[in-house]
């Protein structure tokens, strides 16, 4: 790693300035927010903007509503709240759990919910040193031509690496995106593109400013389970996120399994929630969702773990999170530390 | 040497905190980049992008021309051979003709701040000629590649060890079975949290370096054979260092970088490794592939040991010949063991060089012979902590290839580990099959190590430690040793011995950090040598002290010298301790009557070993003895092993400060459950390291820590100070195949290579099932190891 | 280690990249109305304040540090880290990974335990810096220092700093923490001496006193 690179900063206190900042220095600046992904990259010469934009003297940014709808987090507001705030954790504990899987405690403080959402895409190849990337020369999303991943290949694999994106998706999240002309909200399932380069639809000039979480319909179970080595610090190298509507029946009316980590976008197999909905949730169905996860997911050899083992832990995170949600106590039977 | 008599102890055996808490609780603590010089320049070194290249040209003029930047140097400058090692000497300061791993030094700069030194390496222009690189052990041994030293006679093979203590052949023909088994340990390196940092100033000719090192004594030969200067005039100050485990205990590039930049810029310079050039300089543990084959007697009892080892070692020799030995000398311990025969190949490869990691080289074949342990008891369907106790070797015995043991208590560390963790009862029960998911395991393994090494790295008759003791007329003690402190309390346990022989309080004694113009030599804190070696020194050097300060007490309180003791800053009467006398005033009435009170104190180690080539290395005149215990769950469907607990018992003889002890255990273990789990000091097919940072190279948070309890096993060594002996290492190597035992023992699976992945245990149990199914022919593929055919390609070349 | 010399006199002359925008200062931060809802719409906000721009080369800022106010000559591309270590001198703070990944570098922003590594000094600008050099008063050291000190856990003390100050943000939100979250307060403070074990009794030791 390198010393940062020489940067002005700047520190707007509302979002029209932001934007009009953002308009004005255009692909020039990069939007400071966390920076527990940005300064790292920037030491690794991943990025080398002429201007950062601090987002962190925007109070607006920073707050947590709710209302009969859901609620409303402010792309500011740090992991740790979103892990720890009652109001998140009463009405989607799912998102809390994610949120808490994030990292360490330390970068949970720094880290954002819009940092999440926005974080770049991660590869053995690409998130190294500049001397690292040098001595293989370099990759295409940064300073070369191919992808050292897949050569043959057209694009960019680097994988979606936010743990609270699928959960996002999954609770029908929409997202602010604020310009110095126009805002819009969209769909986050929407927001993102399976191109570890072009990996979201952000446009020049925009601002993520807020992520909505709808309330969750009465009788939803979320939950979400990650991989990774270590029980902290470490990026997903999976996570699966599923929430479960069922009715006073326990009959199933909707179902969302969303991937991550495994493309460079989050990636939601429908196949396996229509598979569940309708119907009481037996043994047979879970196996049977679990392997049409399974079978959607085709992850590379660009992180930890084997790819091999990195699918194979689809079918098996799949089967216990349905399992978990539709039978708590037999699993936490089977499961109990 | 002086030895103490004392036994009733004040200090010794208690649970005190270390003399620098305070420091370090407050962040005042200075550590080599904390140290900060009126106009100090930044030092960078420019490094290779490729494993193998000859370096045709380096053009630095653009980089000397950028401003802010106040000196530069290339190899050429520094051309004198160096290595900890005076049997291997093949590295220099920066890489000379040719690099020889992806990381290696080619030049190097000083300027006004590190963005500025940054720059100025990157208008370093440099041209390479790309060779072939050696990257595996395989590699080593083929002719067609170029080789990395020219020294080498056989292609990249850099060492070879071929020892044998009777007859082996006759024992495996004697055994009723006779088992053999290929094992790998994976390379993995100590990450200390202090980066290595070296700050030099050249001046009036002289030289003062401030480094992290473990080894300053080393350091300072080093800088003196390399800058062709008197060692005198070279002054090596080590501050507090954020800890070693082995990484930071030979020369490195930036102690020779910062020292010539300080002389040509007159300035002077700092170096710190940035974390990915700390993975580059490496000297962990070293990759190793292993050919076990013991016999024993249908009692377990073992007939003969043939050990093949081969080690990749990476491209320098650094402590590897050390290594090559101690990967397989110490096969003849803890268990009976009348032949052994054992036969190394270490290999250069164009990759960072390996080196010492706590329980250097002796880890990787301790991992073998525990799992092959656990096979045999398996085998004969004994329980095996009774296979064990019935080979653990007794107190004061000789081994077939002549390490004198003397304290022992290996049979205690079993029996105590086993009772704790009620080892009888869970082992048969979690061995009964179950259909469960999540499996809990339990397993044994059992170790030994050296307290410190019978023969100096550099061959001589001097002492091995020196410790030099001085009293002020107010009752301070000031304590000079060149012991290096890395965290482990050797400092503390100066301050110990001495308070405790001189009968002051341990906050009266000051110990001197390492400065060579200061204390005496100490050869450095590797080997696990300094409590043993150092602790003797300052005894001797305490008790001639004590000696003069109770002629004066007896003479003042008309006691005879015998019946004198001391303790809380007195000097009193063993009878009748009523009659006492002042401290201090004893010591004034000795300056008086000797003038300055300063003693010293030496410690070399017995004539130890035996007569054969290589004899030297692995006697130790003392060997530390440790048993864990560990108890995992294991997950069938994802392949997670959680380590649950571990019971480690470990026989240090005595232990001078119990809590040090136990959180040299803890340390220890905690170590070993990483190498066991987690890390991974691996290389992409080009030679470029695949992991080197925090991040990426797994090393275990406290939540992947499982719950320790140390067991303190205390035999009273006869030749160690106070009777203690090592706790530093030893406690690390069981802790690995105890882990590969316990998961067997859960799944019926043995992970015969580090570290135990998911991945791995899900195609071990894959394998299983294939072999139940009838179709264990093509399992093997899964998990080869490849030693065997290695061994094959060695012998027919 | 150092980034900006204290030695104006050698510093290069850096070309900057940039001309568009000269100015020094630290920006005055007055409380900013809330919007309609959670950001308002765009019509409904106060236009642009023109904020200052900080850079390029040198700024003068004032960072909050331990109860004072310390006045710094830095680069916006400093890290609190550096300039807390470099410059202000206080070494407690300690770098290991430069990639918040080790805790090494902890300190206390606003109270929350951060990673001064991946902050900017600039952007701390009106927040509470606390390092380790603030923890206890000048006469007696913090509870948790002192619980370190008895109960061993510290060995080469390199993580002691950034540990020291995760355990203190803890208790100070959570004077009465579960086993369960001592561990968790300190799972991003890398140990490699491996004293977890008598990190979590210093721990539980300090959170019976209380």
């Amino acid at each position: 790693m390198l010393t940062l690179p020489e940067f002005d900063f700047i520190a707007p206190q509302t979002v029209p300035e932001a934007v009009e900042l953002l308009a004005k220095h255009g692909d020039r600046a990069k939007i400071l927010a966390g920076g527990t992904d940005l300064i790292p990259s920037m030491k690794n010469r991943l990025f080398e903007p002429d201007v950062l934009i601090s987002l962190g003297k925007i109070p607006d940014l920073n707050r947590i509503k709710e209302d009969d709808s859901g609620i409303t987090l402010g792309a500011m507001v740090p992991i740790s709240e979103v892990a720890h705030h009652p109001i998140v954790v009463g009405q989607v504990a799912v998102l809390a759990e994610a949120a808490q899987k994030i990292a360490t405690p330390l970068l949970q403080n720094k880290g954002t919910i819009g940092g999440n959402i926005l974080l770049d895409t991660r590869c053995f190849y690409y998130n190294q040193s500049y001397f690292w990337r040098k001595a293989i020369n370099n990759c295409m999303k940064k300073d070369g031509d191919i992808c050292r991943v897949a050569p043959s290949g057209h694009r960019c694999y680097a994988i979606s690496s936010c743990d609270t994106v699928p959960v996002l998706v999954a609770l029908n999240a929409t997202i602010k995106l604020v310009s110095e002309k126009k805002e819009r909200v969209i769909d986050l399932k929407d927001f993102y593109v399976n191109d570890g380069m072009a990996f979201n639809k952000l446009q020049p000039g925009e601002l993520l400013t807020e992520v909505f979480v709808p309330r969750p319909p009465k009788g939803f179970r979320g939950g979400y389970m990650k991989l990774r080595r270590r029980q902290a610090i470490d990026y997903p190298m999976l996570g699966v996120m599923i929430g479960l509507t069922l009715d006073d029946q326990e009959v199933c009316k909707d179902a969302r399994i969303v991937l991550g980590a495994i493309f460079s976008s989050p990636f939601e197999v429908e196949a396996a929630g229509e598979a569940l909905i309708g119907k009481k949730i037996t043994e047979k169905d879970i196996e049977k969702a679990a392997e049409l996860a399974y079978e959607a997911a085709k992850p590379l050899d660009l992180t930890n773990f084997r790819p091999a083992y990195r699918k194979r832990m689809v079918r098996v995170f799949t089967r216990r999170l349905l399992q978990k949600l539709t039978n708590p106590s037999s699993y936490a039977e089977e499961f109990a530390a | 040497m002086i030895k103490s008599e004392k036994k009733n102890f004040t200090i010794i055996g208690k649970s005190l905190p270390k003399i620098e808490g305070f420091e370090k609780a407050n962040g005042s603590a200075l550590y080599t980049d904390d140290i900060m010089l009126p106009n100090m320049l930044i030092g960078k070194i420019l490094r290779s992008p490729h494993p193998h290249a000859i370096i045709r040209k380096v053009n630095t003029e653009k980089a000397e021309a950028l401003p802010g930047v106040k000196a530069v140097m290339v190899g050429a400058e520094l051309p004198e051979l160096y290595g900890v090692l005076p049997a291997s000497q093949d590295e220099t300061a920066l890489a000379i003709e040719k690099v020889r791993y992806i990381g290696d030094g080619v030049a190097a700069v000083a300027a006004v701040d590190e963005a500025t030194a940054e720059k100025a390496c990157e208008l370093i222009e440099v041209e390479y000629e790309v060779l072939k690189p050696c990257l595996t052990i395989e590699d080593g041994f083929r002719a067609d590649l170029p080789k990395i030293h020219e020294h080498t006679k056989q292609a990249n093979v850099m060492k070879e060890v071929h020892q044998e203590f009777g007859d082996v052949e006759e024992g495996f023909a004697e055994a009723d079975f006779v088992m053999e088994n290929e094992y790998f340990f994976e390379g993995n390196t100590h990450v200390p949290l202090e980066p290595h940092c070296a700050l030099s100033q050249w001046a009036d000719n002289k030289l003062t370096i401030w480094s992290s090192t473990q080894t300053p004594h080393y350091l300072h030969v080093a800088l003196a054979k390399v800058l062709k200067m008197p060692r005198s005039h070279i002054r090596v100050i080590k501050p507090h260092i954020g800890a070693g485990y082995g990484g930071k205990s030979e020369p490195f590039a930036l102690e020779f970088c910062s020292a010539w930049l300080s002389k040509k810029s007159g300035r002077p310079v700092k170096i710190l490794y940035t974390r990915e050039e700390v993975f580059y300089a490496h000297r962990g543990r070293q990759p190793m592939k292993m050919i076990l084959k013991t016999g024993h007697r249908k009692d377990g009892s073992i007939t003969a040991i043939h050990m093949r080892t081969f080690l990749d070692g990476g491209s320098f020799g650094s402590y590897g010949l050390v290594t090559t030995y101690y990967s397989g000398v110490f096969l003849t311990l803890p268990y009976k063991v009348p032949r052994y025969k054992f036969d190394a190949f270490r290999i250069y490869t164009n990759k960072p060089a390996g080196g010492p990691k706590r329980g250097h080289g002796a880890v990787q074949p301790r991992f073998a012979m525990e799992c092959q342990m656990d096979k045999v008891a398996e085998k004969l369907g004994v329980d095996p902590i009774e296979l064990r106790l019935r080979n653990a070797i007794e107190p004061n015995t000789m081994t077939i290839n002549s390490f004198r043991v003397t304290s022992c208590g290996i049979k205690e560390c079993l029996e105590r580990t086993r009772d704790k963790s009620l080892f009888k009862e869970k082992y048969p029960s979690y061995k009964k099959p179950s259909n469960k998911v999540l499996r809990k395991g339990i397993g044994v393994a059992a170790s030994t190590y050296i307290s410190g090494a019978g023969k100096s790295i550099i061959w001589n008759d001097m002492p091995h430690s020196g410790v030099q003791i001085k009293v002020d007329r107010g009752g301070g003690v000031a304590v000079f040793c060149g012991a290096s402190d890395i965290g482990q309390g050797s400092d503390s346990m100066l301050a110990y011995v001495t308070a405790e022989i001189l009968g002051v309080e341990v906050s009266d004694v000051h110990v001197c950090q390492t400065d060579t113009h200061l204390t005496p030599v100490d050869l450095g804190s590797y080997s696990s040598r300094v409590t043993f070696m150092a602790g003797n020194a300052c005894i001797e050097a305490a008790e001639k002290i004590k000696d003069k300060l109770f002629e004066m007490a007896s003479r003042k309180l008309k006691v005879p010298k015998s019946d004198l003791d001391c303790g809380k800053r007195l000097i009193f009467s063993k009878t009748d301790p009523m009659i006492n006398m002042d401290w201090v005033e004893a010591a004034n009435m000795a300056e008086t009557a000797y003038g300055t009170i300063g003693e010293t104190g030496s410690y070399k180690p017995p004539k130890i070993g035996g007569k054969y080539k290589g004899a030297g290395a692995g006697p130790s005149p003392s060997y530390s003895f440790s048993t864990h215990i560990a108890e995992v769950t294991v997950d069938t469907e994802t392949g997670a092993v959680t380590v649950e607990k571990i019971w480690s018992a470990h026989d240090c003889g005595r232990a001078l400060n119990p809590l040090i002890v136990e959180g040299q255990i803890e340390g220890s273990v905690y170590m070993g459950v990483g190498e066991a789990l987690f890390e991974e000091h691996i290389f992409f097919k080009n030679g470029l390291h695949k992991n080197p940072s925090i991040l990426e190279y797994k090393i275990p948070t406290i939540l992947d820590t499982p719950e320790i309890e140390s067991i303190i096993v205390e035999t009273i060594d006869p030749e160690g100070p106070f009777g203690a002996k090592e706790a530093g290492e030893g406690p690390l190597h069981a802790a690995i195949p105890a882990i590969a035992n316990a998961i067997y023992n859960a799944v019926g699976v043995r992970l015969d290579s580090t570290p135990f992945t998911p991945e791995k245990i899900l195609k071990a149990l894959e394998e299983k099932e294939l072999a139940g199914n009838g179709n264990g022919k093509n399992t093997k593929k899964l998990r080869g190891i490849g030693a065997r055919k290695l061994a094959e390609q060695v012998t027919s070349s | 280690m150092s980034k900006n010399h204290n030695d104006s006199s050698d510093k290069p002359s850096n070309p900057s990249r940039r001309s568009f925008m000269k100015g020094f200062g630290v920006t005055s931060l007055g409380a900013v109305a809330a919007g309609q809802g959670l950001i308002g719409s765009l019509e409904a906000c106060a236009p642009a304040t023109g904020s200052k721009t900080l850079g390029p080369g040198i700024v003068p800022v004032t960072l909050r540090v331990n109860g004072k106010n310390v006045r710094v000559n830095i680069e916006p591309s400093a890290t609190l880290a550096e300039v807390l270590h470099e410059q202000i001198g206080l070494t407690g703070t300690k770098t290991g990974c430069d990639r918040g990944a080790c805790g090494a570098c902890t300190v206390l922003l606003d109270g929350k335990a951060v990673c001064s590594c991946m902050t900017l000094a600039v952007d701390t600008v009106d927040q509470k810096i606390e390092t380790i050099e603030g923890v206890g008063d000048d006469k007696r050291l913090h509870p948790i220092q002192q619980a370190f000190i008895e109960s061993d856990a510290m060995q080469c003390g390199f993580c002691t700093p950034g540990m020291v100050l995760s355990c203190k943000a803890l208790l100070d939100a959570n004077p009465n923490p579960s086993d369960s979250d001592i561990r968790k307060a300190v799972s991003g403070n890398l140990c490699r001496c491996g004293t977890y074990p008598k990190i979590f009794q210093a721990m539980k030791q300090v959170a019976q006193l209380k």
